[in-house]
C-alpha cells in the first residue's frame, strides 16, 4: 500500500530505523493526526471507505470482498473474518448488532488502546461498514473502564461523525442507518471472552457459555452478531481503500495483511510495532526492538500473552502468523510481545501468568476453577524450595486436562506458559525441584546470601535484616546466618560495597 | 449527490480547514497526546509550549497539534517539528524543562538540538 497514508508516514519517522522497519497500516493515521478531530481523520481518505461502499457496494459484495482480502481476527483466534460475517448475514432476524471487543485484557498489552487513542475514527467506520453488509442498525463498544482516555476520545469521535452525518440515520445520505453506543467493563479478564461479554453487556455476570450457538447466530439479547477486536476494525477500511487483492500483497499465504505487537521486556526499543505477518520474531526484536539491553543474553520471548507460550532462542527465526507460531508451541494472541533475558526465571514466568489467569478464572467450570488452583499451588512450592519428585508430571498431566475440557478459551489457554516453559526449559525447573536453585537467581527462597572479603563491617546490612541474621563486629567482616536468613534480599540491596553475594 | 459525493465534498471541505489552519506557519509541532505519552509529562509539555508561544507571540508562525500514540513508548514525551516543505525533526523525552530551550533554539532561531533528536 504505497500510497498517500504509509509514505505520509515514512516522511515523519522514515530515517528512523525502529519506524523505518515497519509496515504501519492499522496503525497509519496514530501520531499523526488529532484523535479528537474528525477533519483530520476525513482529510486522511477517512470514510471515503464507507461513501463508496454506501454508493456502489451491494451488502454481499462488501462480505465477499472481505472473504478476498484474507483478513483474519486480530483478537488471538485468527477466525476469518469474512466468513463470521458471512454466516452473521445469512441469518433472518429482525435486529443483528456489530460488537468491538475492546476489553484488552491481557497484562502489558496496549495495541488496542493505542489504535484507539491514536485514531478512533478508523473502528467507527470498519464497524459501521460491517453493519451494512450484515444488516445490523446497532453498533456496541465494549471498552474496559481502566482506560478512560479511550474512552473519552471514542465518545467524541461519535459525537463528531454523528455530526457530520456519518453515523445515525440515514449516514452520508442513503437508506443506511447505524448507531454504535459504548458499554465499559468493570475489571475481569474473562469479558474479554466473547461469550461472557456478551454476558456482560446484557447485564448479566460475566461468565462464559457454551458454543455453538456461536454469537454470530445467537449473540447479544439472542440477536446474530458480529463481535471482532479493534485491530480487526481498523483493518476494515483499508481492505476498501486499496482494494483486497492490494490488501492480500502483503503477509504470509494463510495470514495476510499486518499485525501490530505490545514489544516489551528486556529490550532496548520498547513500543507499539506494526509489522507484516511473516516477518519473523529476529527482525521484530533485533532489529526493530533493538536487541537485548545491557549486553545480557536473549532467554525467551513470550508472544500471546497469558494464553501464550515462551519461545527460546531456536525459535528466533519463526515467521510471525497464526500457523508457525502454534506450530512453535505458542499463539498469536492478541499481539503481546514480552522479551526475556538471561536474568529471568522461566518457572516464575509461568508462575506470574498462572497466578493472573487463576485470579481472574470466573469460577463456572470446575477443570479451570479447580485445576488452575492446584497447578498454582505446585508452581509456588517448586519457586520456593519445595518442589517433589513428580511435580512437573503432574502439572503436564493436569495441564493437558484442563486444555481440553475447560468451558472457555481463558480456561483452554491458561496452562499454555506453564506447559510451553516445561517442554522448552525442563533442565530449569528441575534444577529448582531438585537441586533448589534458581539459575537466574529470581526466586527469593531459593537463594542463599554470603558475605565476602569486600566486607568492611560497616554494619548497614546488620541494622536492614528484619530477621537479625546478620553479626559481626564494627570494622570486622560481618556473617550471615544461613538458618536465620529469611532471603528477603534486604542486605544485598543496602550493602554499598557489593560485598554480599547471592547464589 | 450520492455518499461518495458528500463524503468528498467533506473531504475538500477538511482540507480547506487545514489549510487555513496552516496559513502563515513556518512549522507544525506535533506532541504525542495519549495515555504514555501523558503519563511521561506530555500534557505539561504542551500547556508550558502553548503559553510560552503565546507569550513570544509566536503563536501564529507555530501551529501546536496533539496526535495519539507515536509507538516508541520509552522515549516520550516525543515531538514532531515538521515545516512547510514537510522536513520533519523527531525529539524524544520533550518534558515541561525542555520546552524553553526548545522554543529559544529550534522556534526562534532554528538550530536543531542534536541530543534531543530521536
Amino acid at each position: 500500500m504505497t500510497d498517500a497514508r504509509s509514505t505520509t508516514y515514512l516522511n515523519r519517522f522514515g530515517d528512523i530505523d525502529y519506524f523505518k522497519k515497519q509496515t504501519r497500516f492499522t496503525l497509519r493515521n496514530c501520531g499523526l493526526i488529532d484523535p479528537e478531530n474528525i477533519d483530520e481523520y476525513i482529510n486522511a481518505r477517512g470514510y471515503l471507505a464507507l461513501g463508496t461502499i454506501l454508493t456502489d457496494y451491494t451488502p454481499q459484495r462488501v462480505i465477499d470482498d472481505i472473504k478476498a482480502s484474507g483478513l483474519r481476527g486480530r483478537g488471538g483466534a485468527g477466525f476469518p473474518t469474512g466468513l463470521k460475517w458471512q454466516f452473521t448475514k445469512d441469518v433472518t432476524s429482525d435486529e443483528k448488532y456489530v460488537v468491538c471487543n475492546a476489553d484488552e485484557g491481557d497484562p502489558g498489552a496496549f495495541m488496542d488502546r493505542s489504535a484507539i487513542e491514536g485514531d478512533p475514527h478508523t473502528v467507527l467506520e470498519g464497524m459501521t461498514i460491517c453493519g451494512f453488509a450484515i444488516g445490523a442498525s446497532k453498533g456496541i463498544i465494549y471498552i474496559r473502564a481502566e482506560y478512560p482516555l479511550a474512552i473519552k476520545r471514542l465518545q467524541i469521535a461519535i459525537e463528531q461523525a454523528k455530526q457530520y452525518n456519518l453515523l445515525g440515520n440515514n449516514i452520508l445520505g442513503s437508506q443506511f442507518t447505524f448507531d454504535i453506543e459504548l458499554r465499559l467493563g468493570a475489571g475481569a479478564f474473562v469479558c474479554g471472552e466473547e461469550t461472557a461479554l456478551i454476558n456482560s453487556i446484557e447485564g448479566k455476570r460475566g461468565m462464559p457459555k457454551p458454543r455453538p450457538p456461536f454469537p454470530a447466530v445467537k449473540g447479544v439479547f439472542g440477536k446474530p452478531t458480529v463481535i471482532n477486536n479493534v485491530e480487526t476494525w481498523a483493518n476494515v477500511p483499508l481492505v476498501f481503500l486499496d482494494g483486497p487483492a492490494q490488501f492480500s500483497q502483503y503477509g504470509t499465504e494463510k495470514s495476510k495483511g499486518t499485525k501490530v505487537f505490545a514489544l516489551a521486556g528486556k529490550v532496548n526499543n520498547t513500543g507499539l510495532v506494526e509489522v507484516k505477518m511473516g516477518t519473523t520474531l529476529r527482525e521484530i526484536i533485533f532489529d526493530i526492538g533493538g536487541g537485548i539491553g545491557n549486553g545480557k543474553k536473549f532467554k525467551a520471548a513470550q508472544t500471546g500473552g497469558p494464553s501464550g507460550g515462551c519461545l527460546p532462542e531456536q525459535y528466533l527465526d519463526t515467521p510471525v502468523d497464526y500457523e508457525s507460531l502454534a506450530q512453535a508451541g505458542s499463539i498469536m494472541g492478541s499481539g503481546g510481545l514480552i522479551v526475556m533475558d538471561e536474568d529471568t526465571c522461566m518457572v516464575d514466568v509461568a508462575k506470574f501468568f498462572l497466578d493472573f489467569t487463576q485470579s481472574e478464572s470466573c469460577g463456572k467450570c470446575t477443570p479451570c476453577r479447580e485445576g488452575t488452583k492446584r497447578m498454582l499451588e505446585i508452581l509456588t512450592r517448586i519457586t520456593e524450595g519445595n518442589g517433589k519428585e513428580g511435580d512437573l508430571e503432574k502439572l503436564e498431566r493436569l495441564g493437558s486436562m484442563i486444555k481440553k475440557s475447560s468451558l472457555c478459551g481463558l480456561g483452554k489457554s491458561a496452562p499454555n506458559p506453564v506447559l510451553s516453559t516445561i517442554k522448552q526449559f525442563r533442565a530449569e525447573y528441575e534444577s529448582h525441584i531438585y537441586q533448589k536453585k534458581c539459575p537466574a537467581k529470581v526466586c527469593k527462597q531459593l537463594l542463599t546470601y554470603t558475605i565476602t572479603e569486600k566486607c568492611i563491617g560497616c554494619g548497614a546490612c546488620k541494622r536492614a535484616c528484619p530477621v537479625d541474621a546478620i553479626t559481626g563486629d564494627p570494622k570486622k567482616m560481618h556473617t550471615i546466618d544461613p538458618d536465620k536468613c529469611i532471603q528477603c534480599g534486604q542486605c544485598f540491596s543496602t550493602c554499598k560495597f557489593s560485598a554480599i553475594e547471592r547464589s | 449527490m450520492t455518499p461518495r459525493e458528500k463524503i468528498e465534498a467533506l473531504q475538500r471541505e477538511s482540507q480547506q480547514k487545514i489549510s487555513n489552519q496552516l496559513s502563515g506557519k513556518k512549522a507544525i509541532i506535533f506532541v504525542g497526546s495519549a495515555t504514555c505519552e501523558d503519563a511521561a509529562g506530555a500534557t505539561d509539555s504542551y500547556t508550558a509550549l502553548n503559553t510560552l508561544l503565546k507569550e513570544k507571540g509566536l503563536d501564529t508562525q507555530f501551529l501546536i497539534k496533539r496526535t495519539g500514540c507515536t509507538g516508541r513508548c520509552d522515549k516520550e514525551p516525543i515531538f514532531q517539528v515538521v515545516d512547510m516543505a514537510g522536513h520533519s525533526i523527531v525529539y524524544q523525552n520533550m518534558t515541561e524543562n525542555k520546552m524553553k530551550e526548545f522554543v529559544e533554539k529550534h522556534l526562534e532561531k532554528n538550530e536543531l538540538v542534536k541530543e534531543w533528536i530521536l
